[in-house]
Parts: structure tokens; C-alpha cells; sequence
């Protein structure tokens, strides 16, 4: 319950954010590069002299959108895949399963770091990071993918489902009015714990240098420094950033978690 | 079977034709940074793009490479001038010894964790193991090498990899091995055994571990390609001299035969073991071998 | 009387305590390196981790001294220069003898060269021995004498010879002869089979772990090295490398970022700063034709605005932590004799830069465009994060992408497809001569417009003359004359906006002899001089 509220909570402030804290994220205030916590700046200024609690903020909001993309369309691809083949059965159940078993198996990470050259150049940064994480989505879409087989197909074995089949009732009519509302709790469970996910592989562009392009914040830009643990000794406030993100991926835990616990239907 | 193992070989196929395209396909490639280099002539660079068949389009030289594959030879490294399949012998081996270890000891220290904590209806690991799965493995092998450090371990040797992985495989199967077990404990059959009183040591040994075998033999696989995609990572992090550093660096140099051996061979290995797990559950679940 | 006793104990007390202390013969140095080398064959060697251990493993006829840049001898105790400038005849010292055992001949010499030049074997090194496109020819005259021959006069051919490793005939003959050259000294190679005429020679090589070289019994100085072993450790991450280094497993670290710079100097570790290296980072306009925005960067107007508008102090101290000197030439503060004092270094004035903006783009429309950068150069790309901010003051929208590195290479000298880049040259040697494709507009690294045909502008073409001309003229301060000149056409002109060098700073623990330069290099050209000095973790 508390998780909920949680996440409520800090959705509200990120989405509030330039009003309740309204410093520029990008503004660069050289004199007061690399200062710790204080009057001015809440949390402290990076290497620029920007502002790190606007930044926090500011890309809090752009990484939750990029990530609540991500989990969209991989969801979406992933659960109309597999209730098809889970519904079809045969030739096209194995056809899907095989496909996303491959997509599972290859380094994506690796060899999508050249993918960005292969965009053009005059894309807006935000347009390219956004295509980036719709690409991950896309590839992720694997495991949404079982888990939505796996479902429709013990759904499809329940009486009524058989029934409805008898009476002739055409297979898109029986997706929509019987199979589908079986779905939405497991689809809820799912989102909420790809959602932290997406927001993270992000983080990892980040590191490879493909993240959210200078001079937009993001959580993943704001990660990335503690890379090198070093610099905690005379930098400490690096961490502070990271701290006040773990509530939102602590609350999306605990609520995914209670969700699939009460919805899990065994494979 | 033989249409699994049919499966298997269609998939390798697939995955190797994925990777070489996606690899070709990039922009640059083994001699861009030799073309920077004030001190050479283009004309000297494009003379051993030619030498060595970058020319060709990418095609004709994926068929190139299954022939050559086929008969064994994975190629020759561009950087380094010799075989591929002799570079990555011995760094094979050097990751096994890191990956067994850790998988080893990640299972038993998360199974444990997780049987303990289901049985006291623990409340509190779950979400920590949460975030601590999800959180970066550079930060974590970072802060475990600075950690090292100060306390005035030793730096080298394999311990620092093996401690790194073993923390990044722990939470993945605990989260697993935690859902699975309490989920068999609410199930139907175990409440009504509770019920007649059986001694809780039996009713988790007799019927709620079994139960819980089935989505833990299935983790068997994807923990696996967790641990090994982390430990290329960790590996080049700590300097020991496993398949990443050579990978991570083929994979920037654009070494193409030996990024492609790399990635077919681990596809390889995954798949064979997905394969064994699959048998495993076959023979250990009788649900599957009714409905099948 | 007792007072000029005194007088001379103390003097001589002050005496003993200022002469250096003796070299300690023996021990282990422990050197990180990035990335493990990919061969043992000098002739074929592409990377630098190759050439960082080749070089402690073999010998040179003429070397650059490191810390007065200029040639000293090496292999070759002497040599003559003929009146037109285009025979060099070398004496080879007597008695010198390869690794293994056997005497090192002129035999060796033109046999090292012959690999060098040979068109089938096709190594890196064989365009330094081309000049205008007639290869170095070298002729034995007797056991000890050897005589090459210039196709013309050539400012630089001593330096040629530096680091031009001297192979042993006896060993590598067969291989080549059977056409297998390509298959020798690999690191499969067993040490054994392995001879040079340095002060090291290869002992094991771990893949992947580390490579360690042992003295040379039959190095050619007398008492050299000091040093037992070298060790090589192969440390791709530089928190690693600074782990160990913080605990003692690693004496030496080169090529230090400037936190971990910042870093090691809160540990009181004993850095050594050099001042600025050879390094020079640009910001580069395309003008080739096809160049998107070919009609805004021709403006010579634009390009000097906008380097007028750029903050390089704050360059300086934001993205190196001080540890950097502003640029406003290509030739850099740390290149001592080539550096053009003369350059004007125009402090950031923004009012002046938006006049030559009005000028440039008089109807106001908005300017656009994009800054191509590698991503995994963490200090360009907070070079890029800089200018974004510099020019915004300007009203110009500057959009930073980040691509892998050998995509940006291959957008910027293959495609073409960018608006400017953010790059850095500047490792090689600090003759003029090794950047002659950089200003000569025929040139495959000329980076703002590559490989043309003619030059396209006139100033491109004065640029060609002076740069042929100083490569065969021999008197020093002639040539630096016409290379100021080179320089400050190109600073006024801007095709490349100058912006940071970095300084060369490395790391050592209880290192004696420690000489660092700015030169490659930085911290083992002089690998035979260290020598442990005795402490506590030995």
C-alpha cells in the first residue's frame, strides 16, 4: 500500500518539478563547478556548474517517459505475438516461440552501439535516444511474449473457452471477450516490472555514451559518474542523486512484485 | 528430440546470420583508426582492406564464413594474425573458472537465502534483492574493487571476478527461487497436507521444493546468459583474461571472425544447455510428460 | 684552523648529499597497459600496446633523445651526411650482439630494411620510408658501415630511423623467403625463438593476463638495464589500474584522466605534470563539396566568430582540471621547437564575435547545426557540452551527437556525412613532417576537405607550397620560418577551431631515473636508466 502511495508521490513531484524547483537544468554556472549541497543548489552542481537537483527533476521526467515507452511497445508487440501463437497453436505457435527464442540469444547491446550511426545526423537528440529505446523495446519484446503464450494458452483449455469455440463464436470475438480480460492482470503485473527496466536500460546507454545526448539530463547521465567509486572521496554528493532515486525503483519492486504474486497463474 | 535438436541447429544458423549482418552492417570498420593516422597513406589502408576481403560484400562473405565454420576453422583474427579458434581456447577456460564458481556459489547462497526467507514469510529481502538486481553491475564491481582496496585484499587472482558475478547472480535467482517457493506454499495441496499435519521439515522437503522445481530448472538458462553476458564485463573491469577483454575489444576493433566465433559459440553453449534443462524438466516433472 | 675544518666537513657534507644516488641493480617493474599487444613482429606491429613492448625489446640505429628531442646515436655510433643531403652513411658500433648471441652486422641492417620496404609484406612502417613516392634505398659497404639513399633531400631522415627496430637475419630470413613472414614472431611465438638488440627480451607472455620481458644479457650498453623484468600487466579499466596502483602491484601509470589525476593527487601519490603534450583538440568544419552546410561554414566570417566566441581557459580548467593549455595554433606550448610564439591568442569576446556573425549572416536566420563527437572520449564530448554552451550566448543551436568511435571515423573520413567533428591529433612525432597529410590538401587526413585533386582555395595552395618547401629545406630556422607561417594561416583562416591540449601527466612508485617526456614513449623510453629504488614494498 505504502509502495503505491510511494510512486504516486514521486510521479507528482517529477511531473511538478519546474514549479516546486525552478533552476535551469542546462544552465551552466561555471564559478561553481563541482560544489557540494547548499543554499543555491540543493544537491550540490556537476563539472558545468549545473544544477544537480534540477537536473534529478528534469530527467527524472524525461527517463520515466522514455522508459513507460519502452514498456508500451514491448508489451504491446509482446502480448499480441503471443496470444496469437499461444490462441493458434501449430505451426504458427512454434514459428513465434523460435523467433523470440533467437531474440533472446543474441548480444543486442553490443552490436546496437553502431545502430546509432546509422540514423542521420539532424535528428533532435531526444528523437534519437527515443528511437533507441523503442529499439530496445522492440527487442525485448521476447519475454512478454512467453509469458503471454504460456497464459492464453491455459486460458484457451478453460471450459467456456472450449464452449465458445463449439458455438462457432469467431476467434477474434473470444480474444476479445474472454481471453483478454484474463490477461489484464498478469499485463499490469508485467508493466510495472518492466517499467524500472526500460527506465534502466537507459542507464546503460548512458554508459556506452548513447544516452540522452548533452545537454539533456536523464537518470542514466546522472548514474553514470559513480562508475568510477573513486570519486565519492572528494565528491560525495554524486551519490545523492542515485539515493533519492531508489525509492521509485524500491516502490516498483515491492508493487510488482505483490501484483504477479496475487495474479500468477502457474506455466 | 531429433526435432528439438533440429530447432537447436536452425537457431545457431539464425543467431549467426543476426550477428554478422548486424556487425557488417555498421558503419567503419577493422582499419578506420589506421586511416586517421597522419603517418599512412590511404592507399596503404585500403591495400590491406583489400589483403584481407573487407571488400566483399557482406554476403558472400557470410557464406564464406559457414564454409570455412562448418569444416572448423572460425577464421582468422585481424588484429591479432592467428586463428580465432586458438586465440579463444584458453580464454574459454579462464572464463569457465570464473563462470562455475559463481554460478555455483550464487545458486547455493540464493537458494538458501530464499528457502530461509520464504519460510519465515520474510518481507524484507525481496524488495532489496529487487534493487539490488537491478542495479548496474559496473557500479557494483566498482564499489567491490575500491571496497577491496581499502580493506587490503589483493587485487589480482580470481576471487574479485568471482565475487563480483556470484553478487550479480544471487538476486536474480533469489527473486525466482523466492516467488517459486512461496508460491508453492500457498498452492492447494500443500495447505491441505498442512492441514492433516505433516512435519513442516517433510512438507517442505516432500512437497513444496518439488513443486517449486519446475520454474527454477526453467531459470537454469536465462541465469546462465545473465552470468555470462556480466562476466564479460566484470572480466575486462578486474583484468582477468577471459573471453571479455578479448571480446570487448574485437567488438570495438571490429575483429569480425572473432566477435562472430564469440557470439556463436556462447549462442552454442546456451542453447545446448536450454536444450539439457528442458530434458531435465522432462524427466523431473511429471505434469509435462502427462500433458505432452 | 677548526673553523675551515668545519667549513669543508659541511661543504662536503652538502657534497655527498647532492650527488645522485647509485643505480640498485635488480627488480621487477610492474607497468600497466591498457590493452595486451596483438604481435611480436616490429615489421607488422599497427597498435600501440604492440609497439610499447616491441620497443623495450629491440634497438634503433639513430634515437630521438626524449628529452631534448633531438637525434642522439643509437645502434649507429656515427654518421655522415653527403653535400646534396641524400647519402647517409652510418658506422655500427662493434661488438653488438642480438639477444640470443649472435653479432649484429650491416648484413642485419639492410635485411631489417628490405622487410620494412618489401610491397608484399606491406607493414605500417613503409610510408615513412617513401618520400614522394620513391622508397629509401640501403646498401652495406662493409661489415660495419651502411649507406642509405635519400630520393631527395629530406629535412627529417634521421629522425626516420627512430624506433625502426634492427631484426635479426639469421631468424626472420627463412620465414620471408618461404613467403610466410605474415606467420612469424606471433604471440604464439615461443620466446626463445625471439632475438632483438634491446635492453629487455621476452621471458613469458600470459594471453590476455600479462607480458613479462627479462635484461638482455647482451645489450650493448655496459651495466644496462638495472631492471631484471619488466611486467606488463594488462588492465583494460582505469579504476583498476588505479586500485592496483593504490595498493602496490602496479609502479607506474601513463595516460591518466584528470580525475583520476585529481585523484591520485588527494592520495599524495608522486605525479609527475609535464606541461602540455603533443596532443592538439580541434573542432573541424566539413568543407567538402556535398557538405550539408557548405553555404554557412564557407563564410571565413562564421569560423572566426565562433572562435572568438569559445572559452578555452574554461576549457582548460572545467574538462582537465587546469591540467591543459589553451590552443590557438595546431602546434602546441609543449612542442619547444616548433611552437609559433607569434599566433594571436584572442581572449572570448562575444560582442565581437556576434558583429562577425551580422557580417556573416546578415538576414538573422537561425543557425543550426551539429557537432559530431566519439563517444568514448569523455573529455571531447565535455569539449562539445562547452561550445554548446559558448555559442548558445551566440543564439546558435548546436546539437552534440555521440557515435561509436569507428563510425565517427568512417562519417568523417569516409561519408562525409557531418557538420563539424570534435577530434584530436597529435601523437606522433613533433616534426612537421609527420603531419604532412593533415595540411597538404592532397592529403587523406586533411580533415576539413580530403583528397583533392587541386587545392580548392588559394590559401590552401600557399599552405601546399610552404609545406613542400619546408620538407626539403635542412636549416633549421629556415624551415621554422615557413612553418610559423603554415600556422598562422591556418589560425586566421580557421578551418579548425583550436581548443585544449592536455598535459602529459603520469605516475610512479619509487622509480629511479625516472625521466618522463611528453614524447612516446612517456615513461619507458628510457626502460634500460630505471631502476627500483630500495623501500618498503620490495
Amino acid at each position: 500500500m505504502t509502495a503505491r502511495i510511494a510512486i504516486a508521490v514521486i510521479v507528482a513531484i517529477l511531473i511538478a518539478g519546474p514549479w516546486l524547483y525552478p533552476v535551469d537544468p542546462i544552465a551552466q554556472d561555471r564559478d561553481a563547478a563541482n560544489t557540494g549541497p547548499g543554499a543555491h543548489h540543493w544537491l550540490g552542481t556537476d563539472e558545468y556548474g549545473r544544477d544537480l537537483a534540477a537536473r534529478f527533476l528534469a530527467g527524472g521526467r524525461w527517463s520515466v517517459l522514455a522508459g513507460s515507452a519502452g514498456t508500451l511497445v514491448a508489451l504491446a508487440l509482446g502480448w499480441i505475438a503471443g496470444s496469437a501463437a499461444g490462441f493458434a497453436g501449430g505451426l504458427a505457435d512454434s514459428l513465434v516461440m523460435a523467433v523470440s527464442e533467437w531474440f533472446m540469444a543474441v548480444p543486442w547491446l553490443y552490436l546496437l552501439v553502431a545502430a546509432r550511426a546509422a540514423m542521420p545526423l539532424n535528428l533532435p537528440p531526444r528523437k534519437a535516444i527515443l528511437a533507441i529505446v523503442l529499439l530496445i523495446a522492440a527487442i525485448n519484446w521476447a519475454r512478454p511474449a512467453r509469458l503471454a503464450r504460456g497464459l492464453v494458452l491455459s486460458l484457451s483449455q478453460k471450459g467456456y473457452v472450449e464452449a465458445s469455440r463449439g458455438f462457432g463464436v469467431p476467434a477474434w470475438r473470444i480474444l476479445v471477450d474472454h481471453i483478454f480480460p484474463g490477461t489484464t492482470g498478469v499485463l499490469v503485473a508485467q508493466a510495472l516490472s518492466l517499467l524500472p527496466r526500460f527506465v534502466l536500460a537507459e542507464v546503460t546507454l548512458s554508459f556506452l555514451g548513447l544516452g540522452a545526448g548533452e545537454p539533456y539530463p536523464s537518470w542514466g547521465g546522472l548514474i553514470v559518474p559513480l562508475r568510477h567509486a573513486y570519486l565519492l572521496r572528494n565528491q560525495w554528493w554524486i551519490m545523492l542523486p542515485v539515493l533519492l532515486m531508489l525509492p521509485f525503483f524500491a516502490s516498483f519492486a515491492l508493487v510488482s512484485r505483490q501484483l504477479e504474486r496475487n495474479y500468477r497463474v502457474s506455466r | 528430440m531429433i526435432r528439438r535438436l533440429g530447432a537447436c541447429v536452425l537457431q545457431l544458423a539464425a543467431i549467426s546470420f543476426i550477428a554478422f549482418y548486424l556487425f557488417s552492417v555498421a558503419p567503419g570498420d577493422f582499419y578506420s583508426a589506421e586511416r586517421l593516422s597522419p603517418q599512412l597513406e590511404g592507399r596503404s589502408v585500403d591495400q590491406w582492406r583489400a589483403a584481407k576481403g573487407l571488400d566483399e560484400p557482406w554476403p558472400e562473405r557470410y557464406v564464406l564464413w559457414c564454409e570455412s565454420a562448418l569444416r572448423g576453422d572460425f577464421g582468422t583474427s585481424l588484429a591479432y594474425g592467428v586463428p580465432v579458434a586458438r586465440l579463444i581456447a584458453p580464454r574459454i577456460l579462464k572464463t569457465a573458472l570464473v563462470l562455475m564458481p559463481s554460478l555455483a556459489l550464487g545458486w547455493a547462497l540464493a537458494f538458501s537465502l530464499a528457502a530461509w526467507a520464504a519460510r519465515r514469510r520474510d518481507r524484507i529481502l525481496e524488495p532489496v534483492m529487487s534493487v539490488a538486481g537491478m542495479s548496474p553491475e559496473v557500479i557494483l564491481v566498482s564499489l567491490l574493487l575500491w571496497l577491496a582496496v581499502w580493506a587490503g585484499a589483493p587485487l589480482a587472482g580470481a576471487w574479485l571476478p568471482i565475487a563480483g558475478l556470484t553478487a550479480i547472480v544471487v538476486p536474480l535467482v533469489f527473486l525466482h527461487a523466492f516467488s517459486a517457493l512461496t508460491t508453492a506454499r500457498e498452492a492447494n495441496f500443500v495447505r491441505i497436507a498442512r492441514s492433516r499435519g505433516v512435519p513442516r521439515t517433510r512438507l517442505w522437503t516432500r512437497f513444496i521444493l518439488p513443486a517449486a522445481a519446475n520454474p527454477l530448472v526453467s531459470l537454469l538458462g536465462p541465469s546462465l546468459a545473465t552470468a555470462v553476458g556480466s562476466s564479460l564485463v566484470i572480466e575486462a573491469m578486474t583484468g582477468w583474461p577471459g573471453l571479455g577483454p578479448l571480446f570487448l575489444e574485437a567488438v570495438q576493433a571490429r575483429d569480425y571472425d572473432v566477435v562472430q566465433a564469440v557470439v556463436v559459440i556462447l549462442a552454442a553453449a546456451l542453447t545446448f544447455l536450454n536444450l539439457a534443462a528442458d530434458l531435465l524438466l522432462y524427466r523431473i516433472d511429471p505434469r509435462i510428460r502427462l500433458r505432452v | 684552523m677548526s673553523d675551515l675544518v668545519r667549513r669543508l666537513a659541511f661543504l662536503l657534507g652538502v657534497l655527498c648529499a647532492t650527488l645522485p644516488a647509485q643505480p640498485q641493480h635488480g627488480g621487477v617493474l610492474h607497468v600497466a597497459q591498457r590493452a595486451e599487444p596483438k604481435t611480436f613482429n616490429p615489421v607488422l606491429a599497427l597498435d600501440a600496446p604492440s609497439r610499447d613492448v616491441l620497443r623495450r625489446i629491440h634497438a634503433d640505429l639513430i634515437s630521438i633523445d626524449r628529452t631534448t628531442q633531438t637525434t642522439v646515436p643509437g645502434l649507429a655510433e656515427s654518421w655522415t651526411i653527403s653535400k646534396d643531403g641524400k647519402v647517409y652513411r652510418l658506422k655500427l658500433r662493434k661488438g653488438v650482439r642480438f639477444s640470443d648471441g649472435e653479432p649484429f652486422t650491416a648484413d642485419d641492417v639492410v635485411f631489417s630494411f628490405a622487410l620494412y620496404l618489401d610491397e608484399k609484406i606491406k607493414s605500417p612502417q613503409r610510408d615513412l620510408l617513401v618520400i614522394n613516392g620513391r622508397p629509401i634505398e640501403c646498401r652495406k659497404i662493409d661489415p660495419l658501415t651502411v649507406e642509405f639513399l635519400l630520393p631527395q633531400p629530406y629535412a627529417a631522415a634521421e629522425r626516420l630511423f627512430d624506433s625502426l627496430a634492427m631484426l635479426p637475419k639469421n631468424i626472420l630470413e627463412r620465414p620471408w623467403r618461404a613467403g610466410r613472414f605474415n606467420e612469424a614472431w606471433t604471440l604464439a611465438t615461443p620466446p626463445q625463438q625471439i632475438a632483438g638488440l634491446g635492453p629487455f627480451r621476452l621471458k613469458q607472455y600470459h594471453p590476455g593476463e600479462r607480458v613479462v620481458l627479462e635484461r638482455n644479457p647482451y645489450y650493448w650498453k655496459p651495466e644496462r638495464p638495472y631492471l631484471d623484468s619488466v611486467d606488463f600487466q594488462f588492465l583494460p579499466d582505469e579504476d583498476t589500474q588505479l586500485a592496483r596502483f593504490t595498493a602496490g602491484g602496479v609502479d607506474i601509470l601513463n595516460r591518466l584522466s584528470p580525475q583520476a589525476v585529481q585523484f591520485l593527487e588527494s592520495r599524495g601519490a608522486a605525479l609527475a605534470d609535464l606541461g602540455p603534450g603533443l596532443e592538439y583538440n580541434f573542432l573541424c568544419f566539413n568543407l567538402s563539396p556535398g557538405s550539408p552546410n557548405l553555404a554557412l561554414f564557407s563564410q571565413q566570417d562564421l569560423r572566426q566568430a565562433l572562435s572568438l566566441a569559445v572559452d578555452r581557459p574554461a576549457m582548460a580548467r572545467i574538462v582537465y582540471r587546469d591540467r591543459a593549455a589553451p590552443l590557438w595554433g595546431n602546434v602546441t606550448p609543449g612542442n619547444k621547437l616548433w611552437y609559433s610564439a607569434d599566433l594571436p591568442h584572442p581572449a572570448r569576446n562575444v560582442g565581437a564575435a556576434k558583429q562577425l556573425l551580422k557580417k556573416a549572416n546578415p538576414s538573422g536566420k537561425p543557425i543550426a547545426f551539429s557537432i559530431l563527437v566519439s563517444a568514448s572520449s569523455a573529455e571531447r564530448v565535455r569539449m562539445a557540452t562547452m561550445l554548446q554552451s559558448d555559442w548558445k550566448e551566440l543564439g546558435i543551436e548546436v546539437n552534440i551527437v555521440t557515435l561509436e568511435f569507428r563510425s565517427m571515423l568512417d562519417r568523417v573520413l569516409n561519408t562525409r556525412q557531418f557538420d563539424t567533428c570534435i577530434m584530436g591529433l597529435g601523437g606522433g612525432d613533433a616534426d612537421p613532417n609527420s603531419e604532412m597529410n593533415v595540411w597538404l590538401s592532397s592529403g587523406g587526413t586533411h580533415l576539413w576537405n580530403p583528397n583533392q585533386q587541386h587545392p580548392a582555395t588559394d590559401w590552401e595552395t600557399e599552405i601546399d607550397g610552404l609545406m613542400h618547401r619546408q620538407m626539403i629545406t635542412l636549416d633549421y630556422k629556415a624551415r621554422k620560418a615557413i612553418y610559423d607561417r603554415v600556422q598562422s594561416i591556418v589560425a586566421d583562416r580557421s578551418p579548425m577551431i583550436f581548443l585544449v591540449s592536455p598535459h602529459v601527466v603520469v605516475a610512479q612508485r619509487e622509480v629511479g631515473n625516472f625521466r618522463p617526456s611528453i614524447l612516446d614513449h612517456q615513461t619507458l623510453w628510457n626502460a634500460d636508466e630505471l631502476y627500483l629504488i630500495p623501500g618498503k614494498h620490495r
